[in-house]
């Protein structure tokens, strides 16, 4: 290897690899030096108008908005939070037009880091031990990882290689991080003095707030900032963990003894929100239960709602964690900032999911069960204490329907994909179809099952071990275990579900049109799904106008939950080689997109390869008896179950939210549907694109209703002219 | 005698009702009513039989009605769906066959226990938020023995029940209901007795009196003025209102509902012209000069509604 050339082209962590290959070093010891020797030397930037420092390293770091891609890096051997170390393919080509020279070199390097860093399927967001950070400082932790590796070094000849070396790898990693740190105040203080005004002034708190913070324990409110984005920058900008909890206090006392200045404050924690936009960060939590079971929330608990609603964009998903004893002035609080565009924060029924996820086998002590910290979208883990492979997997259950009316053949891949379970045109009952239905889940969820742990044990010894999370994650040193391998204190997976109400719908209409009314036949059916529906247009509609899941109609919502209970149980009673369960949820994300491509119709009357449903709750648009209709229909399943998060997305116009009465009624809805078992719900407030999209696809938007003042209508039925006006007053807010 | 089997014609029940009452409440609209006000945002509600309401908006033009229809009413051409009311019996049949609800019956015949069974789904809502049923209609006191049934099983089932009431009606229907009914949601829409005639068709004192009787007898209520520019934003009938509400000891606060255009769709499509020249939102800060005219002159709280 050419080290120069490296050195040239900016390569650090390629370098240190590389380094690690030369003098043989033991994996991962070969990762911990890649990591050092790219701390050691990445830049270190101070820009101007940002205090949160350090930043992302590269002036050329990439946003999803220009490239559609995200890489908090300018390495062609960068890491992200889910992969670890990876070639970056497109800084790579960027550094073969800027050194053109080195093309040649460029390409054989790729090719080799590529044969030798290894990847695995699933993902994995996390939260680090942010609480650690902030209360005990870095130094401290370092010293656990110290005393771990002095015991087993006096081992000798004795000791187990992999700890060892996972050890070895970790102190490579901490040496380069301590250069950071370093760097970064040396470039803050430098900044200091050529900035002028009120930026050198904010500019100094921010360098006597850092050089105090991180390495020991933070003693201000601004030090306990810097070195939570000093950790969140670590882990590749993924999810923070409990921030309200980790820093409430130092933020109640600063700002009772007047040493902090609320509107930095508020400046600083709209830099934080904008960070985790352009760096593709993604969850944050506030509220919850306190692990001496208090209710958490707090003076920053109300700012972080507050800059919820200033900052109106994608990230970060916040989630407010809703105990009983939260006060309902901040779930009102939390609903104006909803109503103000962003639909953040998202609302958790804290009290059930302590208990759940308590009720389960996973171990989780008292104290450590109100620790629940939310990664990615919203899977659901013990804020620094968990590796909980988020998201493992999906399961497609409209899938399963379709193989069990095609008796595992599969009609998209012309293949036999699993056991015969019966032909349709046989089946003579309901029950009959749910015997084959529930044998097509469990096949599926079986093969899932095989597939992912063979994947996850090949993360025990081979690809990144994820040192940084390995450090940052509670009791991985103490076990010398890697992040990866189980050494977390909690250990599961979540697993999301695509197509509930697919499913739920489909069976319905199934049991009342071809068993109950026998108003379509079995061979009917089967044409009209195998042909999508052409020339069956008749058997679509008598599909269609089978009452739909969302509408707290009994013999749909029973139907539906013998088959999503049936489902999810299947999913839990595994477990994963890390330890711990498989624990179903059901998560918003683009997935459920592609998905759909894999499904023909479905017997709900969708089309065929169009998307399927990405919520527990109704089908879009077929929640047609309003938000009470369908909060008891969503609360019949067994959501508890589904503690990875059963997301349920509900829409409401925004004159909704325009009086105190009003505001005050939708938090008791909230607070009703918790507890009648309700886990979650993210409100959004359909603004204006939403209301022209209305316009043009009516069908999607049957739900949609126009409240002014008492009056409700459909929007779908009122006539042009006045839909405009209606969408006029939503722009003005009135 | 179990009033369960007694039926009237409901043209909706509104779950999530947020507006007609105190917390989360199920209203049950119910056809017929005796006043023709010129701005009625729920034309449907005025006669008492089933009426068929047709969204053309919302027609795919499938064709389905017509080969239903009994009498021809129906017909699909080039130019679109037309809809022959005039020889239309209302039977129903076409909106059984119409996925995409473009054909719609507007009133059901329901007993009060189907009517029950619906309103008790929302129990859990009901007890969190203090919620519960609200009658209104249409003018619930035209269907006066579904109305007091209605109210009777509700309060069996410990309900709140909220009465909306235009005050038509005979005082002594409303003495008979008066035990059941926790709020009466009390309409008063123009205060010159002429005027009123002529805007509801329905002289106006009776109503002023019923409702003084009422509160005479300790039954709480929620004045409802709706304001119509032109017709009744006048000073003198928002000084009315107030000088009413003082009169009142069981009061509990006034809301004034601004007019707005939503009623004009539905009058199209149940075949009827909408009778009011005025189509805008009334300007938030009319309204709000509205409210202040009427605070200004009581001590009752006065809440846009």
């Amino acid at each position: 290897m050419d080290f120069n050339i490296l050195r040239e082209l900016g390569e650090w962590a390629a370098l240190g690899f590389y380094e690690a290959v030369e003098l043989e070093l033991p994996w991962p010891v070969n990762y911990g030096r890649a990591y050092r020797r790219m701390y050691e030397n990445m830049d270190v930037r101070v820009p101007d108008g940002r205090y949160l420092i350090p930043v992302e390293p590269f002036a050329n770091s990439r946003t999803r908005e220009s490239h559609n891609i995200w890489s908090a890096a300018g390495l062609i051997l960068d890491f992200n939070h889910h992969s670890g170390l990876k070639v970056n393919q497109d800084i790579a080509d960027e550094k073969k037009s800027k050194f053109p020279r080195h093309a040649k070199f460029i390409d054989e390097l790729c090719a080799d880091l590529n044969k030798r860093l290894v990847h695995f399927g699933g993902y994995t967001h996390s939260n680090p031990d942010i609480r650690r950070v902030v209360g005990e400082g870095f130094l401290s932790m370092e010293k656990e990882l110290d005393k771990e590796l002095a015991a087993v070094k006096t081992l000798g000849g004795k000791a187990v290689p992999s700890e060892l070396n996972l050890l070895l790898a970790l102190k490579e990693y901490t040496t380069g991080i301590k250069a950071y740190y370093s760097r970064t105040l040396k470039a803050l203080i430098n900044s200091v003095e050529e900035a002028k005004g009120e930026r050198k002034k904010k500019l100094g708190i921010i360098c006597d707030s850092f050089s105090d913070c991180f390495m020991t324990k933070s003693e201000t409110f601004i030090g306990g900032f810097l070195a939570v984005n000093f950790a969140w920058m670590l882990d590749g900008c993924d999810s923070i963990g409990r921030f309200d909890q980790a820093l409430g206090p130092l933020f109640e006392k600063d700002l009772k003894s007047g040493k902090l200045d609320l509107q930095f404050a508020r400046e600083l924690l709209d830099e934080f929100w904008q960070n985790f936009e352009r760096m593709n960060g993604w969850n944050l939590q506030i509220g919850g239960w306190t692990p001496d079971g208090k209710d958490g929330c707090n003076e920053l608990t109300r700012e972080c709602i507050l800059a919820s609603g200033r900052n109106k964009q994608r990230r970060p998903n916040v989630a407010f964690r809703i105990t009983g004893s939260t006060p309902d002035s901040l779930l009102v609080e939390a609903l104006k900032s909803i109503s103000k565009g962003s639909g953040k924060p998202a609302l958790y029924n804290d009290d059930l999911y302590v208990k759940s996820l308590k009720s389960m086998a996973l171990g989780l002590t008292d104290e450590d069960s109100r620790e629940i910290g939310f990664g990615g979208c919203t899977e659901t883990m013990i804020s620094g204490l968990s590796n909980v492979g988020s998201l493992e997997g999906s399961i497609n259950l409209a899938k399963a329907m379709e193989l069990a009316i095609f008796d595992s053949f599969d009609p998209v891949r012309k293949v036999q994909a699993g056991p015969h379970t019966g032909r349709f045109e046989n089946f003579k009952t309901y029950d009959e179809f749910l015997v084959a239905l529930k044998r097509q889940i469990q096949f599926q969820t079986d093969s899932f099952i095989a597939w992912d742990h063979a994947e996850l044990r090949r993360r025990f010894t081979a690809g990144d071990p994820k040192l940084y999370r390995t450090f940052f994650t509670g009791d991985c040193v103490k076990n010398r275990k890697s992040f990866e391998a189980g050494g977390a204190r909690y250990n599961w997976a979540v697993v999301s579900y695509q197509g509930i109400a697919n499913t739920i719908d489909g069976a319905a209409a199934i049991r009342k049109t071809v068993f109950d009314d026998r108003s379509i036949s079995a061979e009917e059916l089967v044409g009209a799904l195998k042909s999508d529906f052409k020339g069956f247009e008749k058997i679509r509609r008598k599909l269609l106008s089978v009452p739909k899941f969302g509408n707290d109609d009994t013999y749909v919502d029973e139907t539906g939950k013998d088959i999503i209970s049936y489902a999810w149980n299947e999913l839990y009673s595994h477990e994963t080689p890390r330890g711990g369960r498989y624990i179903p949820s059901c998560i918003l994300f683009v997935t459920y997109l592609w998905a759909g491509r894999e499904v023909v119709a479905t017997p709900d009357g969708r089309h065929a390869f169009e998307a399927l449903v990405d919520s527990v709750g109704a089908a879009q648009g077929c929640d047609e008896k309003g938000p009470t209709a369908l909060l008891k229909s969503v609360a019949k399943l067994p959501l508890w179950l589904a503690a990875g998060t059963p997301v349920l997305n509900l829409r409401f116009q925004k004159s909704l939210f325009s009086s105190e009465e009003n505001l005050a009624k939708i938090a008791k809805l909230i607070r009703s549907f918790f507890k009648q078992g309700g886990m979650q719900i993210q409100i959004s407030v359909l603004d204006t694109k939403e209301m022209r999209n209305a316009q043009k696809t009516p069908e999607k938007y049957k739900d949609l209703i126009v409240r002014i003042g008492g009056y409700s209508e459909y929007f779908n039925v009122l006539d042009k002219e006045l839909q405009e006006t209606v969408i006029e007053r939503t722009e003005h807010g009135l | 005698m179990s009033m369960k089997n007694v039926s009237g014609i409901v043209f909706d029940i509104q779950k999530f009702s947020i507006n007609d009452g105190p917390g989360i409440r199920t209203t049950v609209f119910l056809k017929g009513c005796p006043l023709d006000c010129l701005w009625c945002h729920n034309p449907e509600s005025k006669g008492k039989e089933p009426e068929i309401s047709f969204i053309s908006e919302k027609c795919i033009l499938c064709g389905y009605c017509a080969a239903t229809c009994p009498n021809k009413c129906h017909a699909i051409d080039g130019k679109g769906h037309s809809y022959d009311r005039a020889k239309c019996l209302r039977c129903g049949k076409c909106t059984m066959e119409c996925y995409s609800k473009a054909l719609e019956l507007i009133g059901k015949e329901m007993t009060v226990e189907e009517v029950m069974s619906e309103v008790l789904k929302d129990v859990p809502f009901y007890e969190t938020s203090n919620g519960g049923m609200t009658i209104s209609g249409g003018e619930p006191m035209a269907q006066f023995q579904f109305t007091k049934a209605l109210l009777e099983d509700a309060k069996k089932h410990k309900l709140h029940n909220c009465l909306e009431t235009s005050g038509y009606a005979p005082m002594e229907r409303y003495k008979e209901v008066l035990r059941n009914v926790d709020i009466f949601l009390y309409d008063f829409k123009e205060s010159d007795p002429a005027r009123h005639l002529k805007c509801t068709g329905v002289p106006q004192d009776i109503i002023v009196n019923n409702l003084v009787e009422l509160d005479s007898l300790g039954a709480k209520s929620v004045l409802r003025c709706p304001i119509i520019p032109k017709l009744n934003d006048r000073k003198n009938h928002l000084l009315e209102i107030a000088k009413l509400a003082n009169r009142l000891s069981n009061i509990i606060e006034i809301n004034i509902l601004p007019y707005h255009p939503l009623g004009k769709s539905k009058s199209s499509r149940i075949g009827k012209e909408y009778p009011l020249s005025c189509k805008e939102f009334p300007d938030e800060d009319e309204v709000r000069s509205w409210i202040e005219m009427v605070q200004n002159s009581t001590r009752v709280p006065v809440k846009k509604g």
